[in-house]
């Protein structure tokens, strides 16, 4: 036997009230004058017996009465008969993935798992504790009527969503429900790839409805890829496809059908490749998609693509920037990854050093001798740049990422050995909002830092400050500082639906295709849950794109096996139901006990009364009268 | 004296008026305006027989419902009634002294009443009345007479202290038995907490010698039905033996033990010849006094 409230069972030191009553009763102070007393001690030799008997039972009926009552009160579970279901702890995953989109007689799956998620949650008791936990990350906990509620509010996501996350969850969630016999409910369509193999659930029953997948003939766009990232105007369009029969393609640039065709069945495992050369009519962010036609599963039968046409990004490489961003600038250009120009012109970069009079976004870079500090920060000031050089520090240290993490090769030079930095202290300016954010340290101190149209280096790129420009990551890291942080390089990060991500690139909002935007965090983005290309904005730059697409992995249609199922949970039963009407009778059959609350409240009455009689001596008249009864006889 | 009879009446508001002789006589006279017969007429004589007129006889004695309807004349002879002899034995233990609720009288001041009444009711009958008291010893003993101021002394040693530590009520009904001399009353007025096999083999010798004995049990209310009350320490005022009880608890059995001690003091009387009579402190003194006068057959009636 369990208690829901086991803190409660404490009041059970009252029963030792009785039994104290009873033994201080032993200890009579108080006399009286009573000369019939030769009475009473003759009725004390012919009932003591008696008496004693039902002093006894007098004292056991109190204790179990308080006995009774304060276990009711704790509200127990016992594996024996009681009223209304066992308390349980349950928490129903409801797997909201793209695939319950599937459509299956005219209904979609996710329709279906709707209405076991509510059947289940309808039957809770206001002793059962209930969460709805589904794989797009979303938690409710509350009575039936809310859980009820949730479930209907919800509609399938486009992306794979965390069904392995949300059994982690519901996991830890019915164990907070404890003593209540822990369940999970699982209610997914039973997609194989809906769990990743590293979940593994312990100690838990879970009850799983899975309904057979169905067997539709599914055409799925698998992957695109653009060539190159930014068309000028030209480039071409590779995408898979597979299809159980044949598959009539197009490939779309805005709202223009730049190919369509048509492909032969294949099988998911081996899709047929398009590759098409397409040339774009505008310049600027443009949109496209490869798609198919329409099937029962509607979700991976297109892919949106984002491409950036136009000429590359432009930069001004100052003298003082060094030779070695000289000949990294050369390289790039070479590669029509960037362009140089004048700066001053619209969306050129600068790379500069710090002492170097610059108008617009430039990379700044810390000078060599240590007598220009008071000459650079004059400029910083001049520039707006909240950042001031401080000590020259001469150490060797290492670059790490702000946090002190190993580098973003992205965002620093990851790696790369410091032996002259100047120590950078953040001022405040009057009428300046941005105080810049620090994107990689060396020794502790900020080496990197960065702002809306700056970048702030502490020390200069050369060997005699650093080896960072003989890194690898060199080259690539002064291509998207130019590009995509502080240019307009058009920079395409691809997301699943509801993902959470960290952009490389400094962006404030997301723009959607309806021209809608929301402020986001560049180091935390929710990736949002519809499938589409949604531009990334820094103020009213568009500095590149996030492309929602399913994961490729919701369009493997593979179930579950029970040896999946023994995988995920194995230490505890996997009941795996396949009638939906079942679902509910099998989770509630999961408990080891029911409710005992009311029996024991019945039975610490019956004692009371029981105490009642026993202490009004109904049985013993009874029994005398008998006695009497006979000796008559 | 109120206009009500007194032997009627709450028996603690009538000895509150007054003293022991005053309320006895308002007792008695209560109790023979009860029986409808004077007290002054015939109690002495008793008609024996009819026989012939004879000259010289006292013509008040002549029958003269016979002359007048048989034409014959004859005179009632009668049959002048003995004075009997009459001992009353009084327990005065301490147990006699307690009442179980204030304002009630206590068992010894409930007999002392009703003796003091049968006292006065016998000697206006001219009958030899005498007193034993006794607790653990003779405490007063007063030879049976029928002289005038037999009634003082009965009175005055019926209002004297006792209260010994025990009761022995054997010695007591031995000298009562010897007063008598001859055949008479022997009238036992006691709570009778004491052991029964002595008393009542006491009693059987006194009936071995002509005796009629009479056994008037007094018992207060509180001894019959043990009311309700806390448990406590409850404590013989004689032998001092303390017994723990919760009245609530036994009292139901209590009762059953006092009924059964009631039934076999009674049976075991009856078995000697001896006549019982229960008499609770709370009730009128004309009842006790009616068996009382029944069992002497002093009052005009069958004895009981």
């Amino acid at each position: 036997m369990t208690f829901l409230a086991p803190l409660l069972l404490s009041l059970a030191a009252f029963a030792g009230v009785p039994l104290l009553v009873h033994l201080l009763r032993r200890r009579v102070t108080r006399r009286v004058e009573f000369p019939a007393v030769r009475f009473l001690m003759q009725t004390e030799r012919e009932h003591s017996r008696e008496r004693t008997v039902r002093n006894r039972l007098l004292l056991i009926l109190r204790l179990l009465a308080v006995i009774a009552l304060v276990a009711a009160v704790a509200r127990p579970i016992a594996a024996i008969g009681g009223s209304g279901h066992p308390p349980l702890a349950v928490a129903i995953v409801l797997d909201q993935s793209m695939s319950t989109r599937a459509v299956v007689n005219g209904r979609t799956v996710f329709s279906g798992l709707q209405d076991v998620a509510r059947d289940v949650a309808g039957r809770l008791s206001p002793d059962d504790r209930a969460w709805l936990v589904t794989s797009g990350g979303q938690v409710v906990a509350g009575s039936a009527a809310e859980l009820q509620a949730a479930i209907a509010g919800l509609e399938p996501s486009a992306g794979r969503g965390d069904l392995g996350g949300a059994l982690r969850r519901a996991r830890s969630l019915v164990d907070a429900g404890a003593p209540r016999t822990p369940v999970i409910a699982v209610v997914s369509d039973g997609q194989r790839s809906a769990v990743d193999t590293a979940t593994v659930i312990e100690g838990v029953p879970v009850v799983v409805f899975a309904p057979a997948l169905a067997a539709t003939a599914n055409r799925t766009v698998q992957t695109v890829a653009l060539e190159p990232a930014r068309w000028v105007p030209n480039g071409r369009v590779t995408a898979t496809i597979s299809g159980a029969d044949s598959v009539a393609w197009r490939v779309l640039l805005g709202d223009r059908t730049a190919a369509r065709g048509a492909l032969a069945a294949s099988p998911f495992e081996a899709p047929l490749t398009i590759d098409v050369a397409a040339q774009a009519s505008d310049t600027g962010w443009i949109t496209g998609r490869v798609e198919t036609d329409a099937d029962d599963f509607p979700g991976d039968n297109a892919r949106v693509f984002a491409l950036l046409a136009g000429a590359p990004p432009a930069v001004d490489v100052r003298r003082s920037a060094g030779a070695f961003v000289e000949a990294a600038v050369d390289a790039l250009v070479a590669d029509a990854r960037l362009r140089r120009a004048a700066s001053g012109a619209r969306n050129v970069v600068a790379i500069a050093g710090a002492t170097d009079p610059v108008d617009g976004p430039a990379v700044r870079l810390a000078p060599d001798d240590p007598l220009q500090i008071v000459a650079a920060n004059r400029a910083l000031e001049r520039a707006g740049v909240p950042w001031r050089f401080g000590a020259a520090l001469r150490d060797t240290v290492v670059v790490a990422g702000a946090a002190g993490e190993a580098a973003d090769p992205t965002v620093a030079p990851g790696g790369a050995r410091v032996t002259l930095r100047y120590r950078l202290t953040r001022v405040a300016l009057t009428g300046v909002a941005d105080s810049g954010q620090v994107l990689a340290v060396a020794g502790g101190t900020p080496w990197m830092v960065a702002g809306a149209d700056y970048v702030l280096v502490a020390s200069p790129l050369s060997m005699a400050a650093t080896n960072a420009p003989i890194q690898a990551s060199f080259v690539p890291w002064l291509r998207d500082l130019v590009s995509q942080r502080l240019g307009d390089g058009g920079v395409v990060v691809d997301a699943a639906p509801d993902d959470t991500i960290r952009l490389a690139l400094a962006a404030d909002s997301l723009e959607a295709a309806d021209g809608t935007r929301r402020a986001i965090d560049a180091a935390r983005v929710v990736v949002p849950a519809e499938q589409g290309v949604y531009l990334l904005r820094r103020g009213a730059r568009r500095v590149g794109a996030l492309v929602v697409n399913p994961e490729l992995t919701e369009s493997d249609m593979t179930a579950w096996d029970d040896t999946d199922w023994e995988r995920l949970v194995p230490d505890a039963p996997v009941v795996r139901v396949s009638e939906p009407n079942r679902v509910a009778d099998t989770v509630y059959d999961r408990a080891g006990g029911r409710s005992i609350a009311w029996p024991l409240v019945l039975l610490a009455l019956l004692a009371l009364v029981a105490e009642a009689l026993v202490a009004r001596g109904v049985f013993a008249s009874h029994a005398s009268e008998a006695a009497s009864t006979a000796a008559a006889a | 004296m109120p206009a009500a009879r007194a032997d009627l009446l709450d028996p603690s508001a009538l000895a509150a008026l007054g003293r022991l002789e005053l309320v006895a006589r308002w007792v008695v006279d209560g109790f023979l305006t009860g029986l409808h017969r004077s007290p002054r007429k015939g109690f002495s004589v008793e008609f024996a027989e009819h026989r012939p007129y004879q000259p010289g006889d006292d013509l008040r004695y002549l029958d003269w419902r016979i002359a007048a309807r048989a034409d014959r004349w004859v005179v009632k002879q009668f049959e002048e009634e003995t004075n009997t002899r009459a001992m009353l034995v009084l327990d005065v233990s301490a147990s006699m002294r307690w009442t179980g609720a204030a304002g009630r009288l206590t068992k010894l001041q409930y007999a002392e009443h009703i003796l003091g009444a049968l006292a006065l009711l016998l000697l206006r009958q001219r009958d030899a009345v005498g007193l034993v008291r006794a607790d653990n010893e003779l405490r007063s003993v007063i030879p049976p007479s029928t002289r005038t101021g037999q009634w003082f002394r009965l009175a005055a040693a019926l209002a004297n202290a006792g209260g010994g530590p025990g009761s022995d009520l054997v010695p007591a009904l031995a000298q009562a038995a010897h007063l008598a001399r001859r055949p008479g009353f022997v009238v036992l007025v006691s709570d009778l907490l004491v052991d029964p096999a002595p008393v009542v083999e006491q009693l059987r010798t006194i009936r071995a010698r002509g005796h009629e004995v009479l056994v008037l049990h007094v018992l207060d209310p509180a001894e019959r039905d043990f009311p309700e009350g806390a448990e406590a320490m409850f404590t013989d005022p004689e032998s001092g033996m303390a017994v723990p009880a919760t009245p609530g608890e036994i009292r139901a059995e209590y009762q059953d033990t006092v009924r059964h001690a009631l039934a076999t003091w009674r049976e075991s009387l009856l078995q000697v010849g001896a006549r019982y009579a229960l008499a609770m402190t709370d009730e009128p003194f004309g009842r006790p006094l009616r068996a009382l006068v029944r069992a002497t057959g002093r009052g005009g009636m069958p004895i009981a």
